[in-house]
């Protein structure tokens, strides 16, 4: 009952403090009842996307909770702007910029002696005014659209989108054109710009690199004819960055990545500019390593996710099968 | 255009009626699903997001009262017509039919 725990703390967050606890017990045991009461007619246990297709017809969280004796105030201009979930918020940002205004006003007239004038401080409230209503409305523009994303959006439950995939397939398709075609185009990495060359370190890592480039571009042909593999993005991206990175560790312990042709060698000017791309490149896929260590991290708990995921799905076919 | 008039006013309409039947319907002990799903069966179906609600409202006035109790292993709150709940929808009853004979009488004219 993922998905309901997710739909029911959307719905606590806009509940009066002092009575969340009770309305949320309530309306899970509404809920439940009637998710019972559906797999009593199924005479089967819901799927989730069964769980999603009755939350989602109870409504927006926001609204739901809305009509649980929230007051109605709202800021309406022809329709509702900002909705009654928001309004106290806006009411105790637009106080706060109201007063914060003032006092730099009072601030700038008492100890720097400019000059107080009162269109001075109503432009500026004005100003202030328009701002934040602006970005509340945005606010409740995406309050109202991304609820669904928020409680239901289970990465498990959903196939991979077939536009990702293609997009994918397009940026990972040039990047490993680009990788492919260094050796015979090295001026694709460091331009036309004579007298450097890329050092001989890189020549152990294009295969490997290359090996790399090319899992991504199978992942996404793979997605892009198998949607509901949606494991399989997690998984690949966490071997990809686990072999970026052990791939990585051996580059930078490789320096320097770029030399000086001989006849560009002679002259000092030259060698410390190699010397800087070197330190360039040393950074950059210093850079690339905390990144990749970051998404592998993500990866790894999505990965974990989809284990879980399975696992209980396993679990609950031998239960059904057992008759438990 | 017609079709939103419609339902502004079938919903005013019915706005009413749906206190008297969910107060006549907890004349027996419901809990919020049992009680939609009665009405429902009798062919007033009513969202869920103006039941429960309701029934919040109908108890902090008095016409309600609920108890959580423990059923199939899990706890639920039932609701059920209070003492004075039982007076007012007896009067609101007499009304209702007031209106019903008036409206019928309206309408043959």
């Amino acid at each position: 009952m993922k998905l309901l725990k997710q739909y029911l703390k959307a719905v606590k967050m806009y509940l009066p403090r002092e009575q969340r606890k009770d309305i949320i017990n309530e309306l899970e045991e509404n809920l439940l009842a009637e998710m019972e009461d559906r797999e009593e007619a199924l005479d089967r246990p819901l799927t989730e996307l069964e769980q999603e297709t009755i939350l989602r017809k109870h409504g927006n969280p926001m609204e739901v909770a809305a009509r649980y004796g929230i007051p109605h105030r709202s800021v309406s201009f022809g329709r509702q702007l900002i909705g009654p979930a928001l309004y106290p918020w806006y009411i105790l940002v637009l106080w706060l910029h109201f007063g914060l205004a003032i006092l730099i006003h009072l601030f700038l007239a008492v100890f720097k002696d400019l000059p107080w004038s009162i269109i001075g401080v109503l432009f500026t409230l004005f100003i202030q005014f328009g701002s934040v209503t602006l970005v509340f409305v945005i606010l409740d523009i995406y309050h109202r659209y991304s609820w669904q994303f928020k409680c239901f959006y289970v990465e498990y439950l959903h196939p991979v989108s077939r536009g990702r995939s293609a997009v994918g397939l397009i940026f990972w398709g040039i990047y490993s054109f680009w990788w492919a075609a260094i050796p015979s185009f090295p001026s694709l990495v460091l331009g036309t710009s004579g007298g450097l060359i890329l050092a001989p370190v890189w020549n152990s890592f294009y295969w490997p690199f290359l090996l790399l480039l090319l899992a991504g571009v199978v992942q996404r042909t793979t997605n892009l004819i198998r949607p509901d593999w949606n494991w399989l993005p997690p998984v690949m991206r966490l071997l990809i960055n686990l072999a970026g990175l052990c791939l990585l560790f051996f580059v930078l312990k490789g320096g320097p990545y770029v030399l000086l042709t001989d006849t560009a060698s002679l002259t000092q000017a030259a060698q410390d500019s190699a010397s800087r791309i070197s330190e360039f490149i040393f950074a950059s896929l210093l850079c690339f390593g905390v990144y990749w260590l970051i998404n592998s991290a993500f990866s790894a708990w999505h990965c974990i996710r989809h284990l879980r995921y399975r696992l209980y799905r396993r679990r609950e076919s031998i239960n059904s099968i057992e008759g438990v | 255009m017609n079709t939103d008039r419609f339902e502004a006013l079938r919903l005013e309409l019915r706005r009413g009626c749906l206190s008297l039947a969910v107060l006549a319907q907890l004349r027996v002990e419901h809990y919020g699903y049992t009680l939609r799903k009665a009405l429902s069966d009798q062919g007033l179906d009513i969202d869920e997001n103006t039941l429960y609600p309701l029934l919040r409202r109908l108890e902090k006035q008095g016409l309600l009262t609920s108890e959580w109790r423990e059923e199939n292993k899990r706890k639920k709150r039932f609701y059920r017509l209070s003492t004075e709940g039982e007076g007012t929808f007896g009067q609101l009853l007499d009304e209702w039919q007031k209106i019903n004979q008036a409206l019928d009488r309206i309408i043959e004219e």
